[in-house]
């Protein structure tokens, strides 16, 4: 499904966190986490970003779906520099991305229904109710929940209900990119399963360019044809699983490799 | 769970406890007094502060069959004016925690959504006005513009709402940086709608919890205000004003040869603020278990 359209340019891009509060944060110190990243995704890609904790996946994250504004360097999404855009041009952009965050536990407004949770995507499209409530259905269906849930709220939720609801919040306004934070490191294995078939499902059905950010090299190569390997904030490792696999570039993917084949022995074990 | 019930189940849950059952029993009986007080004072006109005919008669008699609570230097019927004054004393209550509440909710919500310089202004800000006594406000208005329920109301909105926005900013800056926020920002709806939908809805259990246990102080601070002369005018049906007057015009002889002027008026604050914070502590616990007493006396 790869049509070799770029979706996703990162041009040299370094970004951080402001260390200073208060009047003190006028002059900007940052502690950069990111360093000189290029990357390119094109149209239908499935790509995996993986790294260890702190190796600055999620603010690679971040910087893609327009939340942090890097220190230096262009965004790129849809050819356009989204971080030039004012915030409201921005939004148009980045409604185009369907994100999952981390935690199912922690991203469902504990005080709302499921219903009014799917539908909050579909309301700055303007479209009238009856058609929002047809579609909040269809993606319930789609995502292979029942519709009782909608009535429900996230805390009489499963954890890898959640993690659906969630997907299908991302799927609802019709994404051209899905973008996941971990989408199943809160799950047990048996639910991970689950959440990893409906992901490929997703993907074959959509045709939707998927882009998962995981620490954990079984579930990438589930869910991706390509790796991108993050070390301390730069790209060590890049290219297909079997290159990667047969090939890796840099020791930290080697033992990465290494890491991965000692735990799944020792499951098979 | 849904808001109404969260709440339903909260005061489900601690009805169970002889406190929040005797603080909900003691603000009943306050409310209901408050709405029908003009109904059951014996001489409402005197309650309003109407100094009768026969004044010179009837002034500081102790308390009897005919006037329960006695009556005062003026021959006002004590028991009338303690009673008009649970009405006075309810309005100043709600009004200043209300009227702070929203204020205070409004700004330190906006303080933690919008970061960067408004959010530091307006803690500036916040700082600012928790620093000022509102005694000081009292008579900085009652220099102004005089004398007034408007005026005790005002002077202490003026300090109490930072109080508030303190606490909501608190409570807000940990939603605000949840994923369900961010993602109804993605979603490109506007600050309108997601403030009141993810950021109040879910803060608002907590502040509720702590304008009822401030019920009680803010009127301990009404009464304090008027009983220095700075808030209501003389006459007016308010426990603090009919403490001032007894201390004014009797001194210390008020405590000595006619104590019922100070008693019951004190009585009617202590039980009322009493009853208000009975309420509050088990519904604070509820919130915090860290606050749960690990103790248990008779009660």
């Amino acid at each position: 499904m790869n049509s070799g359209v770029e979706v996703i340019k990162l041009r040299n891009v370094t970004a951080g966190y402001k260390t200073t509060l208060g009047f003190k944060s006028i002059f900007k110190h940052y502690q950069v986490v990111l360093r000189n990243i290029n990357l390119s995704i094109t149209r239908g890609e499935k790509v995996a970003i993986i790294g260890e904790s702190g190796s600055g996946k999620s603010t690679l994250l971040k910087v893609i779906i327009g939340l942090l504004k890097p220190i230096k360097g262009d965004v790129l999404i849809y050819d356009k520099q989204i971080y030039k855009l004012p915030w409201r041009e921005r939004v148009k952009i980045i409604r185009k991305i369907g994100y999952v965050p981390q935690d199912p536990y922690k991203a469902l407004n504990p005080l709302l229904k499921i219903r009014q949770i799917l539908a909050e995507p579909l309301e700055a499209s303007g479209l009238d109710d009856k058609t929002i409530e047809q579609r909040v259905r269809e993606v319930v269906r789609f995502v292979g929940l029942q519709r009782e849930i909608l009535d429900a709220t996230p805390d009489e939720l499963s954890g890898g209900m959640r993690q659906r609801v969630l997907i299908a919040r991302a799927l609802i306004a019709d994404p051209e990119i899905l973008i996941l934070d971990e989408p199943t490191s809160a799950l047990d294995v048996s639910i991970q399963a689950q959440i990893i078939n409906l992901l490929n499902d997703i993907y074959n059905k959509l045709g939707t360019t998927m882009i998962t950010v995981t620490h954990d090299l079984a579930v990438a190569q589930y869910l991706a044809d390509r790796a991108i390997i993050l070390k301390e904030g730069t790209i060590v490792d890049e290219g297909s699983f079997d290159q990667i696999l047969s090939n890796p570039r840099s020791e930290y993917t080697r033992k990465l490799i290494l890491s991965y084949y000692v735990t799944t022995f020792k499951t098979v074990e | 769970m849904l808001l109404p019930t969260y709440y339903s189940r909260i005061i489900y849950r601690n009805l169970k406890k002889t406190r929040f059952k005797i603080g909900v029993g003691i603000s009943t009986i306050i409310v209901v007094l408050a709405i029908i007080a003009p109904l059951i004072a014996p001489y409402p006109d005197e309650g309003y502060g109407y100094i009768p005919a026969d004044a010179g008669e009837r002034k500081l008699v102790p308390p009897s069959i005919e006037h329960i609570f006695g009556t005062d230097a003026l021959g006002r019927d004590l028991f009338s004016r303690v009673i008009i004054g649970t009405r006075t004393a309810v309005i100043q209550a709600v009004s200043v925690i209300f009227i702070s509440l929203i204020i205070g909710m409004l700004i330190g919500v906006c303080a933690a959504y919008f970061k960067g310089i408004i959010e530091i202004t307006l803690n500036y800000f916040i700082e600012l006005f928790m620093a000022i006594p509102s005694i000081v406000i009292a008579l900085f208005l009652r220099l102004t513009i005089g004398q007034g329920l408007h005026v005790v109301i005002a002077s202490l909105v003026i300090t109490w709402w930072a109080w508030y926005a303190r606490i909501s900013y608190v409570y807000a800056k940990s939603v605000v940086e949840l994923e369900y926020v961010v993602l109804a920002k993605l979603s490109g709806l506007s600050a309108l709608k997601i403030i009141p939908r993810h950021v109040i809805r879910n803060i608002f259990q907590a502040l509720t919890v702590q304008a009822i246990s401030d019920l009680g102080s803010a009127l301990l601070e009404a009464s304090a205000i008027n009983f220095m002369g700075l808030g209501l005018p003389s006459g007016f049906p308010e426990w603090g004003v009919i403490l001032y007057e007894a201390i004014t015009e009797r001194g210390i002889e008020a405590f000595l040869r006619s104590p019922w002027l100070v008693v019951f008026p004190g009585i009617l604050i202590l039980v009322t603020t009493l009853g208000f914070s009975l309420v509050a502590d088990p519904l604070r616990e509820d919130l915090d278990p860290r606050l749960r007493r690990r103790w248990k006396l008779w009660f």
